[in-house]
């Protein structure tokens, strides 16, 4: 035995040796002993191992050794340069999964969605996921910009590291944008009408630039494959490419220390290694991140579909998406030059195009040295104010505001839709009981009236939803007094088929002497009621 | 910064993430049922304010059809015919087909966009799941007279509904009640204030002004043969006939 144990012992050490080697490679040049040290939380060797791994891994390279301890406080930069780039790989993953169960074409993109939805594992939380990614993704990188304007990091050295970053923010707007048709439902097909039908107000060109846009003079099939393409290839290619010139910059110049340091009010000799600190941190977020989007998209996130795009049927509301809103908002004013120019010429190009410009020469317009708020305060002024007229703009493009239909099909549309969005969408379903109900003179007895044997969901119990709808169309009823004098809402409920009923609501009320009415019916699917 | 914090919070934290997915992996199955029923419920309602828009005009908002003229859609063995004719695909297949390419030999037009009509695929299947939501057991409580405030009572003809004889009109056309008559009847095909539809060609172009009385009357009292004009006669009176034509003539 012992002989044996002799024997064996070069080969252990030779084992040993060669474990040791393969490891070193794989962790860049660190050596397990130096990877011990490392998880440990043991402070470096010098010279220092762990800054060798940025030599040695293709990975690695890419990310600086250590950071000034300044610029790594989160209260700083609150990490949303770092949060786009996790964004962009969760929105890349999830998407590329998505194009396997997808086909751009009008007569099956809608139907993939409801595949997806229906009958993909995870195919709910994924759409669900690429969904918020995006919307966060838009909301990141335009907080990231604001950010780098208020700590005047787009000063130089970091001028054209700027303009970059708002071509990046001009392809993420064109990313979400063009995401926004593939599901072919009635949001896409209009929120891309309408933004074409600015590019086609341009003079001279528009029609051209418009055709190009869509291959055709309205939205259909070739517009579906345009923005596929432009969404799934063309797009990440231009991402990756900005997106590449963006980080080597960053990393080449650094992160731009905060402006009290940056001015020598605050000392700043501390540095923090990436190795282990930041790495550590980083994964730690990485994690935390995937658990915050699977939280919320199996909790309240829920991607929104609508019904199947309809050229023949304008939606009463169609809204830009939330971060074109500001542009539908300025439509909304008043046309300035009587007519000569098109209104969405010069609200929906010409100043929206002159705000992107002013973004891109920003810091060549703004050229002084001054970092810190007090030193610059007309600019941190022009800030506030740009932000303030940017909520306004945006309230403005949202339905709430001037873009009111007439006030019957308003409370139709809030009350009893076509699109299963409806308030009466929120009666359970044991509580739409076959009976007609006015709003005048309406109490809680009305409703037992009608079949005291179904008086609510369970035997005895009054419909209390129902009773809650018929009370929220009372007050709009009241509310809009004004436009509808005299006003009456009938609400009547029929067993239409199997699992299926019938909701009419009819709106009559005094206009000149007369009256006038208004009608609409929708149908309600047990499958879709709640219960 | 806490290295090892960091980690273990991390490992904690990626724990948690897969036996979350773990738990929804579990609960997907019946999820996808769920949504699959609700699709299937959400295509039919969607079927059935298709069939109040292009298909009740003749069919019946029940699916009663017209004595004699348009059959019943609400009946058992509406579709037990498709044997006969060696039609090898599901019953489902069958009223798509008949829905889309319409029915050779009868009124029945194509409703598909394929076959010149105004339908896409997706809704001629929210009208095969909404017609084919009447095959089974109804259940109690469908009451036949219409849902609701008055516009929406049933077109005349529809069983329950006294059905006038033809007989000598009674006096000069009213426009007032002619448009009466035309929403409940007409506008279904020819649109609301007769315009023009999907089905039914305008009513108020200069050709149409040019003809007579007399044409109108044919037309309506007997149909239009080789066309979805169906005959009114039996179902309007000679007096409706004549207002219809006055509201006519004062939208002309």
């Amino acid at each position: 035995m012992a002989e044996s144990a002799e024997e064996k012992k070069p080969f252990v050490e030779k084992a040993r040796g060669f474990t040791n080697e393969w490891l070193t490679s794989v962790l860049g040049g660190m050596s397990p002993k130096d990877m011990r040290e490392l998880l440990q939380g043991e402070p470096p060797g010098r010279p220092n191992p762990r800054y060798k791994v940025h030599n040695v891994s293709f990975w690695f390279h890419m990310k600086p050794r250590w950071y000034p301890k300044s610029v790594t406080r989160i209260s700083y930069t609150f990490a949303l340069g770092w949060i786009s780039a996790f964004l962009s790989i969760v929105l890349g993953v999830s998407g590329f999964i998505l194009m396997f169960y997808y086909t751009p074409s009008t007569g099956q993109a809608y139907g993939d969605i409801l595949t997806i939805l229906g009958n993909v594992y995870f195919g709910k939380t994924l759409r669900d996921f690429h969904r918020l990614g995006a919307e966060l993704m838009v909301a990141v990188v335009m907080l990231h910009m604001v950010r780098v304007y208020f700590t005047a990091s787009y000063k130089q050295p970091r001028s054209f590291n700027w303009t970059v970053g708002v071509s990046l923010l001009l392809v993420t707007w064109l990313f979400s944008y063009s995401g926004y048709l593939l599901p072919w439902d009635q949001l896409a097909y209009w929120a891309v009408t309408i933004g074409v039908s600015m590019a086609s107000s341009i003079p001279v060109i528009g029609d051209q630039l418009s055709l190009v846009l869509l291959g055709a003079p309205a939205v259909g099939q070739p517009a579906l494959l345009r923005f596929y393409a432009l969404h799934v290839i063309i797009l990440p290619l231009a991402l990756i490419f900005i997106f590449g010139i963006h980080y080597h910059k960053v990393v080449r110049q650094g992160i731009s220390k905060p402006p009290s340091v940056d001015a020598g009010d605050k000392p700043d000799k501390e540095r923090v290694s990436f190795l282990p600190e930041v790495f550590s941190r980083e994964a730690l977020w990485v994690i935390l991140g995937m658990l915050a989007l699977f939280v919320a998209v199996w909790t309240f996130f829920s991607a929104p579909l609508e019904m199947h795009a309809d050229p023949q049927v304008t939606p009463l509301h169609s809204t830009a998406p939330w971060y074109f809103l500001w542009i539908q908002g300025l439509i909304k004013l008043p046309d300035i030059f009587g007519g000569i120019i098109e209104g969405k010429f010069i609200y929906g190009i010409v100043i929206p195009g002159i705000v992107i410009g002013l973004l891109i020469g920003l810091p060549y317009l703004d050229r002084g040295p001054a970092r810190r708020w007090k030193d610059r305060k007309g600019m941190v002024a022009i800030g506030i104010v740009t932000i303030i007229l940017w909520v306004i703009l945006t309230y403005m493009g949202t339905p709430a505001y001037k873009a009111k239909a007439s006030a019957e099909e308003e409370i139709a549309l809030e009350f009893v839709p076509y699109d299963r969005h409806g308030e009466i969408n929120e009666v359970p379903w044991d509580q739409l009981i076959d009976g007609d109900y006015g709003t005048e003179n309406f109490t809680e007895s009305s409703v037992i009236a009608v079949d005291p044997a179904h008086s609510g969901s369970e035997a005895g119990e009054p419909p209390e939803q129902l009773i809650e709808f018929m009370g929220d169309l009372s007050k709009a009823m009241e509310k809009d007094q004004d436009d509808l004098p005299g006003g009456v809402a009938m609400v009547s409920i029929r067993i239409w088929q199997r699992e299926l009923k019938r909701v009419d609501i009819k709106i009559t009320w005094q206009e000149e002497g007369e009256e006038q009415e208004f009608f609409q019916h929708t149908y309600i699917h047990r499958a879709f009621a709640p219960h | 910064m806490n290295v090892v914090r960091n980690l273990v919070i991390g490992t904690i934290a990626a724990i948690v993430v897969t036996a979350l997915l773990l738990v929804v992996f579990l609960g997907e199955p019946a999820r996808m049922k769920e949504t699959t029923n609700a699709q299937l419920g959400e295509s039919i309602a969607r079927g059935a304010l298709g069939y109040d828009a292009y298909c009740g005009g003749c069919h019946g908002q029940r699916g009663e059809g017209l004595a004699g003229i348009y059959p019943p859609l609400n009946v058992k063995d509406m579709w037990s015919d498709r044997e006969d004719i060696a039609f090898y695909g599901t019953l489902e297949d069958y009223v798509q087909l008949n829905i889309s390419a319409g029915h050779p030999a009868s009124r029945m037009p194509s409703w598909s966009v394929e076959f010149g009509g105004p339908l896409r695929e997706d809704q001629i299947m929210d009208l095969t799941n909404y017609v084919l939501n009447w095959q089974g057991p109804q259940p109690p409580g469908v009451r036949l007279e219409l849902a609701g405030p008055e516009p929406t009572k049933p077109p005349q003809g529809t069983p329950g509904v006294v059905v006038t004889t033809p007989e000598a009109p009674t006096g000069e056309g009213d426009s007032a009640k002619g448009e009466q008559i035309f929403v409940q009847s007409c506008s279904a095909c020819h649109g609301a204030s007769a315009e023009g539809g999907s089905l039914g060609p305008t009513l108020v172009s200069a050709d149409q002004a040019a003809k007579d009385d007399d044409f109108f009357r044919e037309t309506i009292t007997n149909g239009r043969p080789g066309t979805a004009m169906p005959a009114w006669g039996p179902l309007l009176g000679a007096q409706d006939v004549e207002d219809v034509i006055a509201f006519l003539r004062s939208r002309q």
